[in-house]
């Protein structure tokens, strides 16, 4: 390999722009480091954010599937299918960029569950605990921009700082709803949002369109790792961003110590990167990925994974999910200012004893369909069983629009860890630059479900009390398909864990994996927040504890 | 498509007409759904598609010795409802594909090609914000 044009020094490199690469990357640069952040995929600005379903509809944000798929085998399958599970963007900003943003931080509990529940479903405690991780909380909420209302919640953790804004303005159909909560003796609390509720830090305030979550921001009011972090760490002058940069290998040297990574840049160019401290942080399927392809005579199944467990303890979220249609009648519950109902109900995070094999549940979200003009016009097609065009159907399509109003609640709660729910690199199938795809093995744990019905029925409970009517259920302890956990699980025993409390690997120096990937269990709320954290976390104990001038 | 362009423009203005506001004439609905057609996650479709464009036609030369595009819409109309009465099995999946991409090229967003001048939108009454 050639030196020179095709080469580039660091003192970090930084593979991923998301939720894991965006603090580290912002923190290492204003430590004065010099750290290049290397993304596969493209940059999307705000003129490829306009309101626009199709583009989200046709991929914007996810890579080709034909040509970076992953496969997935399950008791179903006799060989792996393509899929396009496991990905949840392929940008600069990576999932935070058209996330929703509902930043929840864990419970307590989540991050000793084996102590909590015992010894069951491969369980482990997190080598760091609630305690351990809230100032890098408040540190990301504060960061990112986050909209609440501190203890408006009795059942989270404690907090040693408010939210830095606060509430996001919520449609009417929220009074109803913490009315109804009120009746049955449970609380709802404002959604807490990494988006602006006032202007914050340069970034506007929110200007609350129909679509947003799924969508990319086209004000920058919502906090994302490009808004809210990359932007940051490029001004400082020593952080530059490489969008189209697919990294291959990991490189080693003698003493076992990471010493950077080889990349193909967007121009095909293959390009080696010297550096002192290199970080994985592609989410945790292609983070483990990355391990895996990483080989050397030293490393024959991929790096830091001696005890073979690079890839195992996989999780997504179980996702329980239900809605109904509200009454036309109802002029306030049909405007479209504040489109966001905006209440969560944490009563129900512990299941009660008997309901299902483990006593956890998850947060309960509410949310207002968003109304937007092609989700309207396809609700209206799809419940005609035969084609339906015409003078008529243009009438329907107008008078949908502006009558229905649908209300829906959403969990993402536990998803367990199993044998036979991992990662590894498919044999057969490849992706456009010739390497093997990430495999997905998938064998979900029937507490999901139990717990996803009894979820589903409380939620629905509360449904009905809104006024709503022909209440489904699309999915009940389903598979969220984008949000991932595990694969490099972190631990005190280099026997049991891939990753250190500090999330370097046990048995490569100066190589960490910063994502989701280390969570030994998965939270029954979206992780995103807590994968940030994390990452400022981190990135703290780099910038104090390693040594990069070594290698300059 | 090009050849059937013509067919296909005047099913897409069946589909969408313009006799209560704006439809797909004013919203370049076919024009949109032509390109569509030629992503290629349509190409399984493309025979399904042809073979109801030329069924159309040659119903509407037997019916009244004209192409379907050279017909008034209520006989566009009669013409499509009996080709599908008497043809489900084989054109009804291509007719609502062709539903779905002409309703997208009603409502998308106008960078796509479809939406002109945002008038789909106006019809619904749909005011975005950006």
């Amino acid at each position: 390999m050639s030196r020179g044009a095709g080469s580039r020094r660091c003192d970090a490199v930084i593979i991923g722009s998301g939720a894991g690469g965006g603090p580290l990357a912002l923190r290492l640069a204003q430590a004065g480091w010099k750290v290049l952040v290397l993304e596969k995929g493209p940059r999307l600005t705000a003129t490829d954010y306009e309101h626009d379903e199709l583009a989200i509809a046709r991929g914007l944000f996810l890579p080709d599937p034909a040509a970076d798929p992953h496969t997935v085998v399950t008791r179903r399958t006799t060989t792996p299918m393509r899929t396009m599970l496991g990905w949840i963007a392929s940008c600069v900003g990576g999932g935070t960029e058209h996330m929703g943003g509902y930043f929840y931080r864990f419970h307590p509990v989540d991050f000793r569950m084996r102590s909590h529940f015992g010894d069951r479903y491969g369980f482990a405690d997190w080598p760091f605990s609630y305690d351990d991780l809230e100032p890098y909380y408040c540190e990301a909420e504060r960061e990112l921009g986050v909209s609440g209302r501190a203890g408006a919640t009795p059942f989270e953790g404690p907090r040693s700082a408010p939210y830095p804004l606060p509430p996001l303005t919520a449609h009417p159909i929220a009074d109803a709803l913490e009315a109804a909560c009120e009746g049955r003796g449970l609380t709802a609390f404002p959604t807490p949002r990494a988006v602006n509720s006032i202007a914050y830090r340069g970034r506007p305030a929110c200007s609350y369109c129909p679509g947003c979550a799924s969508y990319g921001c086209p004000t920058g009011a919502r906090g994302t790792a490009q808004s809210a972090l990359l932007s940051r760490a490029e001004a400082t002058g020593n952080c530059r961003v490489e969008a189209g940069a697919m990294v291959h290998r990991i490189c080693v040297d003698s003493r076992n110590r990471a010493i950077g990574c080889v990349y193909w840049s967007r121009a095909g160019e293959e390009i080696e990167v010297t550096a002192g401290v290199t970080c994985v942080c592609c989410s945790a399927i292609e983070s483990a990925r990355l391990l895996l392809l990483s080989r050397t005579p030293r490393f024959p199944d991929g790096l830091a994974n001696g005890n073979g467990l690079v890839g195992r303890y996989l999780q997504f979220h179980a996702v329980t999910m239900g809605e109904g249609t509200l009454p036309a009648a109802a002029e306030a519950q049909t405007t479209d200012e504040g489109p966001f109902l905006g209440r969560s109900v944490m009563d129900y995070y512990f299941l009660p004893r008997g309901v299902s094999d483990l006593d956890k549940g998850g947060l309960l979200r509410f949310g207002l369909v968003p109304r937007t003009p092609l989700a309207s016009a396809r609700a209206v097609l799809e419940r005609h069983r035969s084609p339906f065009w015409g003078r008529a159907l243009k009438a329907e399509l107008r008078t949908a629009f502006h009558a229905e109003r649908k209300v829906y609640f959403e969990a993402f709660h536990d998803f367990l860890p199993t044998p036979r729910t991992h990662v590894d690199l498919d044999p057969d199938v490849r992706d456009r630059w010739g390497l093997p795809v990430a495999r997905i093995s998938l064998d979900p744990h029937p507490h999901h479900r139990s717990a996803g019905q009894w979820l589903a029925q409380r939620g629905g409970e509360l449904l009905a009390d809104l006024g709503a009517r022909d209440l489904s259920f699309p999915h009940i302890g389903g598979t969220s398909s984008y949000l991932v956990m595990g694969t490099c699980r972190a631990g005190c025993d280099p026997a049991t864990s891939v990753l250190d409390a500090n999330c370097r690997t046990h048995e490569v120096e100066n190589l960490f994996v910063v994502d989701g990937s280390f969570m030994p269990s998965s939270g029954g709320a979206p992780p995103t927040l807590t994968i940030l954290a994390n990452s400022f976390r981190i990135a703290t104990y780099i910038a104090k504890h390693t040594r990069y001038a070594t290698i300059r | 498509m090009k050849e059937a362009f013509s067919t296909l423009s005047a099913l897409v203005e069946t589909v969408l007409p313009s006799d209560d506001g704006p439809g797909a004439a004013e919203t370049d609905a076919a024009r949109f759904v032509a390109r569509t057609l030629e992503r290629p996650e349509w190409a399984a479709y493309d025979s399904a598609t042809r073979s109801l464009l030329g069924a159309l036609d040659a119903e509407a030369r037997l019916a009244a010795g004209a192409p379907f595009a050279a017909l008034s819409p209520s006989q566009r109309n009669a013409i499509l409802k009996r080709l599908l009465a008497a043809e489900a099995a084989t054109h009804e999946r291509a007719m609502r594909l062709l539903i779905d991409l002409s309703v997208q090229g009603f409502l998308c967003h106008p960078r796509h090609g479809g939406n002109r001048d945002r008038a789909g939108w106006d019809y619904l009454g749909f005011r975005p914000r950006f």
